[in-house]
């Protein structure tokens, strides 16, 4: 039965000494290393994303369809559904007059803006795993996603492209240990850091918002908006509503934050494209 | 073939077809498939990549998965190797849902260690259902690995040897029924 012992004895332990080694392999061309694996895949993801997911799923944008466009209606439909639709649209046309009018009374920093320029993605693939929340998008380098771009869904912000392959790429959720974005409240207008969070029994995962001031008047139920300091979302971006308030210093306060987007009902994504401003800043005098 | 039909499997059809509780790791129950019936080092080769698979998928720490798979498969062979190394499905299924639950349990083991901070709860939660998938997954998956490893003939001589004689026992038996 053991023919060789030698053998296996040599190669147990150089297997262990090699995934040892993969623990040094960075996080970062693991997550090329995904990208690249959805894109050779992508076509396969696409059609299971397509039969696994509702038949007409939310699109990423509010606004993106023309009720009027005569593709956007449904080409086999009886009578009852044509009037339905017929009023539905009514409906949707009034609304839009309500917003419109809404934003010329509402000043544009309280964060009624239009969804910033970008080009739409579907969700491919989901968490696998042990994975920490990331989702694989149809959309890569080809057709314009660059890394570190923020991404949203329906006008809030869902995460940020952590990594591009050819055809496909990764974005890592509001609630990924590794996210930081800048954030405001909406309210009080105090400035913090956003980060991903997971509570611990690891069922429930939120945010964790980092605020450095002496007073602090937020409320339960705030809005948490984007500070656009980070260069990575414009400012005014909704991320979600604060649920709890600690203080855990002097000067250190910590805001739990539900996200706006729930990651499980997210089927397809708006991918910014607008580039961070670069700000001039001045150079060092050199000694 | 094995470890682009396990790359499919778990990044595309199982997430797409099954219930949360009933997807399995299916990367470890093909490694340790070819544990089962193929030579040591074979089937080591096959568990670590399956490991590095399933890595790149979905662990929260590259390389820990791997690890965890390659320890589950040593326990395995340490205290079952020559039961294993028969050929038989059964043993084979009990070492699959055995690998299964090593594995995951050593994976959260080792990443509170390191510090990915499992919850108690997810980690029993997530395990007890890929042991659930392993246990309904398994056998179908052993006997598909097995037939494959026939054919192509990469299973370890003894196995080899066993399987061609039970075909032409069964054979025989048929040939005498007609």
């Amino acid at each position: 039965m053991h023919r060789n012992p030698a053998r296996y004895n040599l190669a147990y332990p150089s297997f262990i000494c090699l995934s040892l080694l993969l623990f040094a392999v960075p996080e970062s061309s693991v997550g090329t290393l995904r990208a690249e694996a959805h894109s050779l895949l992508r076509p396969l993801l696409q059609m299971t994303a397509h039969t696994s997911r509702s038949a007409q799923p939310l699109p990423a944008s509010i606004g993106i369809q023309d009720p009027k466009d005569p593709s956007a209606r449904p080409e086999n439909q009886n009578k009852n559904s044509a009037a339905e639709y017929d009023v539905l649209s009514a409906q949707c046309v009034r609304l839009r007059n309500a917003i419109q009018h809404a934003r010329t009374l509402v000043s544009p920093k309280d964060g009624l803006v239009d969804d910033p320029p970008g080009i739409e993605a579907d969700v491919i693939a989901r968490r696998v795993l042990w994975q920490e929340p990331l989702l694989g998008l149809d959309k890569g380098s080809s057709e314009g996603v660059r890394n570190d771009a923020g991404v949203m869904h329906r006008g809030a912000v869902v995460g940020r492209v952590v990594a591009v392959g050819s055809h496909a790429s990764s974005i890592a959720l509001l609630t990924h240990r590794s996210m930081s974005i800048g954030a405001r409240l909406a309210d009080c207008r105090v400035e913090g850091v956003l980060q991903g969070q997971k509570s611990n029994d690891g069922s429930e995962r939120f945010c964790r918002l980092q605020i450095t001031a002496k007073e602090l008047k937020a409320a339960v139920g705030e809005y948490v908006v984007t500070s656009g300091l980070d260069g990575t979302f414009p400012a005014g971006l909704w991320l979600g509503a604060v649920t709890k308030i600690n203080r855990t210093g002097d000067f250190q306060w910590e805001l739990i934050v539900r996200p706006a987007c729930d990651e499980n009902r997210v089927e397809s994504v708006h991918i910014l494209t607008v580039q961070p401003p670069e700000v001039p800043w001045p150079q060092m005098p050199k000694k | 073939m094995l470890l682009v039909a396990s790359l499919i499997l778990q990044a595309a059809v199982i997430p797409a077809f099954l219930p949360p509780v009933l997807r399995p790791d299916i990367g470890i129950l093909i490694g340790i498939a070819v544990l089962a019936f193929g030579s040591r080092e074979f089937g080591l080769s096959a568990v670590f990549l399956m490991g590095l698979n399933a890595d790149m998928l979905g662990s929260a720490r590259f390389g820990l998965l791997t690890l965890s798979g390659l320890l589950a498969a040593g326990a395995i062979l340490l205290v079952a190797w020559r039961e294993l190394n028969r050929g038989d499905f059964g043993l084979a299924f009990i070492a699959c849902v055995a690998g299964t639950a090593l594995t995951h349990g050593l994976y959260c083991a080792l990443g509170n260690a390191i510090g990915l901070n499992v919850g108690l709860g997810r980690a029993v939660g997530e395990t007890l259902s890929l042991i659930v998938a392993a246990l309904v997954w398994g056998l179908p998956c052993i006997y598909i690995t097995g037939k494959l490893m026939y054919r192509l003939r990469v299973m370890s001589p003894e196995v080899q040897a066993r399987w061609a004689n039970d075909e032409r026992m069964n054979d025989a038996h048929r040939r005498q029924t007609v």
